[in-house]
């Protein structure tokens, strides 16, 4: 997280307060990959775990069904 | 335009949920930890899969909808200096205010939150450089 921060402090200016609670995640990740990509270091995507993570949400929207009625 | 390609520019044009009584902040790298800091498993436990009650999903879902909804000094403060408990009580006193047709649209929320994340995400390899590249 530090290093994400870091980064892009550094590459766009922004307090840590902007990058930790304004910019949304995935959007700060994606600018995150282009500083990386940017300064030569080699990335692939998506990750099989983030993969996973995005199955197991929508795993447990499928039985909020009872939830919503309520 | 790939679907990831199309996911990944929807989150340029997010906007703020708003719900009946309240809106929820984005989802940040700030309240990603606060997240973790309460419990809350969606985004970061894809193996716990079977070990969630739906009480327990019930009340993660509250609480993912107070990070995001309470004023963020209050709670930085109850997870910092309050402990478990005390959020438990905050999340259930600030729960009152969400209608039923309220938690549809937070489950949509996290859900597109996680396809979101999914698609964002990536790894750095090592490509021989001698420049040391970090992790994320």
């Amino acid at each position: 997280m530090a290093t994400l921060v870091l980064t892009l402090a550094r590459e766009t200016g922004w307090t840590e307060e902007h990058i930790l609670w304004k910019v949304p995640l995935t959007r700060a990740l994606q600018y995150y990959h282009g500083a990386l990509w940017y300064n030569g270091a080699h990335t692939v995507a998506p990750l099989e775990d983030a993969r996973k993570v995005f199955d197991r949400v929508a795993q447990l929207l499928s039985k909020d069904e009872d939830l919503c009625d309520e | 335009m790939s679907d990831r390609e199309q996911i990944l520019g929807e989150s340029f044009i997010e906007s703020p949920l708003k719900l009946s009584g309240f809106s929820l902040r984005p989802f940040t790298a700030g309240s990603e930890l606060v997240c973790r800091q309460i419990g809350i498993t969606f985004f970061s436990d894809p193996t716990a899969k079977d070990t969630l009650s739906e009480t327990d999903y019930k009340e993660q879902i509250y609480a993912f909808a107070w990070a995001h909804g309470e004023d963020l000094e209050k709670v930085l403060a109850t997870v910092d200096r309050g402990g478990a408990e005390a959020v438990k009580a905050a999340v259930r006193r600030w729960a009152f205010q969400i209608e039923p047709q309220d938690i549809s649209f937070i489950l949509s929320e996290i859900e597109r939150i996680g396809r979101r994340f999914a698609a964002a995400s990536f790894s750095v390899q090592d490509n021989g450089s001698k420049v040391d590249t970090p992790g994320n």
